[in-house]
């Protein structure tokens, strides 16, 4: 291409020739403007629409995941099953158990001998009183 | 009119404007349309002949592009799809035989630039569009946006739908063609054309 003849722009002399005058420039544009307007408009998009396209394409995965979690859950379901079967199969202790576990030593506080002892008098001295 | 306006368009790279007009940017669709307004004009002009098909060509085709920006890969060049979609309009708009016979306005009245100075060139509108006529649809259309837009021939090719080689030869009988017409001093060789001659 030869520089020498070129035009605004860089163009050739020949290809400016048929450059659009500025009236059929401005007509064409603003033509080209109005009509693509509804289109952009169409294709605007809010923060609702943007958030439900977000949680219309995690959905499914979210769903995924509580299939995949569910399944590992009853993979692991049996062994839970067979422990709990033994604890209720188990045979309960026996009372007596329970009070051969307690020894004289755990007795709490708030029972001391001594208030044992004055009660027996207390109880003794209603039974006795007329 | 309604729609998002933004700041700096006009200095934003194409990917990025596509991008923007993708989610109804209507700044960064007027930037697309002052960048190839002119140069659409020009390529329907040498497929169509006429500046009112010319016109409706281009507007057709800003807008069928607009609706078929989804179909640009991302990251690549607006220009050489625009031009394919151009080409296509303008092809059926002739197809569908809706052209209408105006007569083309004198070109000394049509004309954006000093149009003494052009008649000084020896070159007017009609004289251009006449030699154009004269070539293939397919000649006219490589030779065209191979001097509006320094597309190389593998791009042509992409437009045009033809091998690169095809291309090479549509741009050099293209342009021999002109030459032999409008005249060297009106239509030069290249540089590429210089060699060729010196080479035989």
């Amino acid at each position: 291409m030869n520089d020498n003849s070129r035009g605004r722009q860089g163009w050739p002399n020949w290809l400016e020739t048929l450059r659009p005058d500025e009236i059929t420039r401005a007509r064409l544009k603003r033509s080209i403007t109005d009509a693509a307007a509804p289109l952009l408009n169409a294709r605007q998009v809010t923060w609702w629409e943007v958030a439900s396209d977000w949680a219309s394409l995690l959905t499914p995965v979210a769903a995924a995941v509580a299939v995949l979690f569910a399944g590992l859950a009853l993979g692991d379901r049996p062994v839970a099953r067979s422990e709990a079967t033994i604890a209720v199969s188990a045979e309960a202790p026996r009372l007596e158990e329970f009070i051969d576990w307690a020894s004289a030593e755990e007795l709490p506080a708030a029972f001391p001998e001594d208030s044992l002892t004055s009660l027996d008098v207390v109880l003794t001295s209603i039974t006795t009183d007329p | 009119m309604i729609g998002r306006r933004s700041q700096g368009a006009d200095l934003v790279d194409e990917p990025t404007l596509v991008r923007r007009v993708q989610r109804g940017d209507e700044a960064a669709f007027g930037a697309l349309v002052e960048r190839y307004l002119d140069s659409g004009f020009v390529a329907a002009m040498a497929v169509l002949g006429n500046s009112h098909d010319a016109e409706d060509a281009v507007q057709n085709a800003f807008i069928r592009a607009l609706e078929r920006i989804d179909q640009l890969q991302p990251g690549s060049p607006f220009g050489p799809w625009f031009y394919r979609v151009l080409r296509s309009t303008a092809l059926n708009l002739r197809r569908r035989e809706v052209l209408r016979s105006h007569e083309e306005i004198p070109a000394s009245a049509s004309m954006g630039s000093n149009p003494a100075k052009e008649l000084d060139r020896g070159m007017t509108r009609e004289m251009i569009r006449d030699a154009l006529a004269e070539l293939p649809e397919m000649q006219r259309m490589a030779v065209t946006l191979y001097d509006l837009e320094g597309y190389s021939h593998r791009e042509i090719a992409g437009i045009l739908g033809t091998a690169v080689g095809t291309s090479r030869a549509h741009v050099h009988h293209g342009r021999k063609a002109l030459r032999s017409r409008l005249g060297e001093q009106s239509f030069p060789a290249n540089d590429d054309e210089r060699k060729d001659e010196a080479s035989r």
